[in-house]
């Protein structure tokens, strides 16, 4: 779909959008609207007991007196208080609500809008930006047996009409940069991994370079040279390669240290002789969350040509049991040069970062490290959907990374980290081991076995994100599915803190 | 039947009194620092001495703080035994605290009559070194008929120091909260069937010799007062439900008090939702929130606490049986909203909701913690080492939990906040009631989170309010410092730090 911005104006025909603020208070497209139909729409808000709620919508077909096809009303609550993440969730919800028409052009008019937090053409922006957010569809594998016409959205154009069309254009521009990040995201996520292996996701990383990203591709060979046993044994039961990729965007002061981002990217976790119970197991095509997160905001940073320096680092595996797969009680010798005894062969998405993050420090020194994973269930336990989980060793980190959680609406929780979890995770015959007590305080006691790898004190932050990289319900920016978690936090996270 | 625990005393006495004391205690306790500095009442022979019996025994000065070291017995006057303890100057009450606990674990055994301690210790560590040391000793009471004598520990510690008359101030208020402590733990550790509800009633009873004011709320009141939800948990039991309240009025007249609950379940079988038999047993420890409250509020009459504070101990067994409340029954609840039972052991916040109700409402309280061994999910989101805590994400709420986390950090009973939110009222809706007190069992669910969420409905948004999940650390595996293995007393430090200061 293609977010257009025009100047104010009703069209006379087609799908419109108009806003209704908090009381019912009409906007002046709404208002025009209202009159052109003898106040037609006042009553049909009355009848839906429609209050102007921020993200509430009402859908009037053929509404009297105008030659429109279909009028949606979206509230848009309080507009002294909505910040860009209210504006996105309202642009989602309209967007959302009108889908069903049968045109191929929907317009919101918003016009100006008096009193608003933020500016025009900022809200204009980030309507267009929620309802783009919003209308990601996966639907390359329904072939035209199954699906019926009338389900699959005609919707082609999302034009958002203000006073100032250019401005919003302008705003717009580095969103559009983010929202196909965010879509590279979903599409590597939403994968199966019978199509999505590692050797398939390098290569989707290798497209990067057409943006001016350097993709370097590690294999098993180079890799065992490096000696990263760790992330080598998770892969070893698989007939696919194990591959970690490296993608470096150079936007900021030459030679200046970069931030790195490193994701795990289990292509599908089986458990591997720990097998998981078959219930469920599906979902596991998407335990390469945390590397869909981290190449989709390299494709974002890219594709705006951030001036930061960024390496994104992501560890590549297929978690499968074998007659060559790696068994509990295996020993095995980090980059790191630690020593770990597998305990849970599905605990195995910290042994791959493990590695990683010691490549990311030893090769390319950065000033701050943020991991991204679906780590475990525990952290679903601990808090929902609502919050991914943060472990960091940095307060400073921990401050950012929440309120930059609050405005974009993608939430950090910040969970705690201690030598009293630590003791949770010794072994009698390795350095370590890779889990801890059962269930109990599982997803600190997998943070504490990643910070062990960081070297030197180096700002890191954990983002558990188990809960949150697949939702079972549309959300007003994500529909069902998957979600990109991560991708709109640190992408506002660098334009903030880490780009100038 | 049980035998003596060990509590010894402590005597504080000038830093320069003559060795060896009067009462000739039978091991000596002393301080190194990290700059070899030996204290003043060991004269410069005995320095010598002991500096090379340390070198002797492999362990040469200066020691690492915290290091404890047991030399043999004849290097002064009359004693048994000489430990050695490494210090170091500006020691934190969490150094005090590790300091106590390696003194207990290398006192007991080594004989039964007085210590005399000599530490460079200012008053407050002192008392965190003290309180820990005396906590760390308790032992969990017995009912074995033939138990092994305990291991014969010291009943008297002489606390040297330069400033008595602080430090026997201080002590006075530490001794009342362990006590508090001590009592909670009894409770916890008490098998359901010596601790009924009746019985616990009774221990609730026992603190009016204290000045508390003791009111008890039995199932005719509770019937009087609408607590559904309260009276639904405890009906299968042969024992019924009670509401013990405590008042503690040490505060100005008319000042509106704290209100603590604490949930009461002597024991938890689940209900028609039976728990699985695997480690059951340990549901008899599922009135620590109450067991926490009753212990505060005996520290606070001890120390004569200028504070006005009511307790109130929710308690119930909830067994299963022929009248026992089902899932499915919808139950009316002190606060007018209905609540539909989905799982019957979820009983927990159902005791909670109609405690927190009917406290808010009778006494008017400026502010409102309940303590409750309340969710398994809490322990898998955060283990034994700090209880979940939960208030409101406004600018009282906010408030509440610093003051709390403050207390937290320096008694070292851990919490660790977590989010408190109206999101989860969807998980929570019911087809049939105003809402329903858990979701249906799932794999992965944030019940914790739910639980929190539910208990906030019942609990006017006026009243600044917070949850504390205390699951984890109520009981624990691994020793702390002021603690065994075992059931801890968690909250009661915390709360009278928060109350008191």
């Amino acid at each position: 779909m293609k977010i257009r911005f025009a100047k104010s104006g009703l069209p006379a025909t087609g799908t419109v959008i108009v806003g209704v603020l908090a009381d019912r208070t009409l906007t002046a497209a709404a208002k025009s609207l209202d009159d052109a139909g003898n106040g037609a729409l006042s009553r049909a808000l009355e009848a839906a007991k429609f209050d102007g709620k921020a993200e509430q919508t009402l859908t009037v077909l053929a509404p009297a007196g105008t030659t429109l096809s279909r009028l949606v009303v979206v509230g848009l609550g309080d507009a002294a208080k909505a910040d860009v993440a209210a504006w996105e969730r309202i642009g989602g919800a309209a967007y959302a609500a009108a889908v069903a028409t049968q045109d191929d052009e929907v317009l919101f008019a918003l016009d100006g809008i008096d009193g608003a937090a933020v500016t025009t053409a900022e809200a204009a922006a980030r309507i267009g930006f929620g309802a783009l957010l919003r209308s990601y569809r996966f639907d390359k594998y329904r072939s035209e047996a199954t699906e019926k016409k009338d389900d699959k959205p005609k919707v082609t154009t999302f034009t958002v009409a203000s006073d100032i069309g250019k401005d919003a254009k302008e705003a717009f521009a580095p969103l559009d940069a983010v929202a196909e990040g965010v879509f590279l995201t979903r599409n590597l996520q939403s994968e199966p991994a019978n199509i999505l292996g590692p050797e398939e996701f390098a290569k989707e990383c290798q497209k990067l370079e057409k943006l001016g990203v350097k993709v370097t591709v590690l294999g098993e060979k180079e890799m065992k040279k490096l000696g990263m046993h760790a992330l080598l044994g998770v892969g070893q039961g698989s007939v696919r390669e194990s591959q970690t990729v490296i993608m470096e965007w150079t936007g900021g002061t030459k030679g200046e240290a970069p931030v790195a981002f490193v994701g795990k990217g289990v292509c599908f976790d089986t458990g591997g002789i720990c097998l998981k119970p078959a219930g469920g197991m599906e979902d596991m095509k998407w335990d390469m969350g945390g590397a869909g997160v981290v190449t989709g905001l390299m494709h974002a940073l890219a594709s705006r040509k951030a001036k930061a320096n960024v390496v994104g680092l992501i560890g590549l595996v297929e978690n499968m049991p074998s007659g060559n797969a790696q068994r509990p009680g295996d020993v095995v010798v980090s980059m790191s040069g630690q020593t770990i005894e597998v305990i849970n062969t599905d605990a195995e998405g910290r042994l791959v970062l493990a590695d990683v993050l010691t490549y990311a420090q030893r090769e390319h020194k950065p000033k701050a490290i943020i991991d991204l994973a679906t780590l475990t269930g525990a952290i679903i336990v601990a808090l929902g959907g609502e919050h991914a989980g943060m472990f960091t060793n940095s307060d400073d980190l921990a401050d950012k990374l929440f309120k930059k959680g609050q405005a974009t609406g993608e939430k950090v929780w910040r969970m705690p980290l201690g030598d009293a979890y630590d003791k949770l995770i010794k072994s009698d015959i390795a350095d370590m081991k890779n889990v801890g007590d059962g269930r109990n305080g599982g997803s600190i006691t997998a943070a504490q076995f990643l910070k062990r790898y960081i070297e030197n004190d180096t700002p890191w932050a954990h983002l558990d994100i188990a809960g949150t990289t697949w939702t079972n319900k549309d959300l007003p920016v994500v529909p069902k599915g998957a979600t990109a978690f991560g991708v709109r936090l640190l992408n506002d996270l660098v334009a903030e803190h880490y780009e100038g | 039947m049980l035998p003596t625990p060990i509590r010894p005393t402590v005597r504080i006495l000038p830093r320069r009194s003559p060795r060896p004391l009067a009462d000739a205690p039978a091991i000596a306790v002393i301080g190194v620092g990290s700059d070899g500095q030996f204290p003043p009442s060991v004269t410069l022979d005995q320095q010598a001495a002991l500096t090379a019996a340390l070198r002797q025994s492999g362990t040469p000065l200066p020691l690492k703080a915290g290091q404890v070291v047991a030399l043999p017995a004849a290097l002064l006057p009359q004693t048994a035994a000489t430990l050695i303890v490494g210090t170091d100057s500006g020691c934190s009450p969490a150094q005090a605290r590790t300091l106590g606990g390696a003194l207990a674990v290398a006192l007991r055994g080594l004989g039964d009559g007085g210590a005399d301690l000599d530490l460079p210790l200012g008053p407050e560590a002192a008392v965190e070194c003290l309180s820990a040391l005396r906590l760390r000793l308790w032992q969990a009471p017995t009912y074995a008929t033939k138990a092994d004598p305990l291991p014969p520990t010291v009943t008297t510690l002489h606390w040297r120091t330069g400033s008595p008359a602080a430090l026997t101030a201080l002590w006075q208020a530490a001794e009342a909260v362990c006590e508090g402590v001590e009592l909670a733990r009894d409770l916890q550790t008490l098998p359901a069937n010596i601790l009924t509800v009746p019985a616990f009633l009774d221990r609730a009873r026992a603190l009016s010799a204290l000045g508390v004011e003791v009111e008890i709320l039995g199932p005719k009141d509770l019937h009087a007062a609408g607590m559904g939800l309260h009276l639904a948990v405890g009906q299968a039991s042969v024992t019924p439900p009670a509401l013990a309240v405590l008042r503690w009025r040490g505060g100005p007249a008319g000042v509106a008090p704290t209100l603590l609950v604490g949930k009461g379940l002597c024991f938890d079988t689940g209900g028609v939702c039976l728990k699985p038999a695997g480690g059951m047993e340990e549901m008899k420890g599922d009135m620590g929130g109450a067991a926490a409250v009753i212990g505060t509020l005996h520290a606070l009459a001890r120390q004569r606490a200028p504070v006005s504070v009511t307790g109130l101990l929710a308690l119930a067994e909830n067994a299963i049986g022929d009248n026992a409340y089902r899932p499915g029954d919808i139950l009316p609840s002190h606060s007018g909203l209905s609540v539909e039972v989905i799982d019957t052991d979820a009983e927990g916040r159902l005791v909670l909701a109609d405690a927190l109700s009917w406290g808010c409402a009778t006494e008017k309280p400026s502010a409102v913690v309940d303590l409750a061994t309340l969710t398994g999910s809490i322990i898998v989101a955060l283990g034994h080492d700090h209880a979940g805590l939960f208030s409101r994400h406004d600018s009282t709420g906010d408030a509440l939990a610093a003051a709390l986390t403050d207390s937290a950090t320096r008694t070292g009973d851990a919490l660790w906040r977590m989010p408190l939110s109206d999101r989860w009222d969807e998980a929570l809706k019911s087809d049939a009631a105003d809402l329903r007190h858990c979701a249906p069992a799932a794999r992965l669910i944030p019940d914790a989170l739910h639980a929190a969420r539910f208990l906030s409905r019942f609990v006017p948004d006026s009243i600044p309010f917070a949850h504390l999940d205390i699951a984890g650390p109520s009981e624990i595996r691994r020793p702390l410092p002021w603690a065994p293995a075992g059931a801890t007393g968690f909250g009661v430090r915390l709360l009278v730090d928060w109350l008191t200061r």
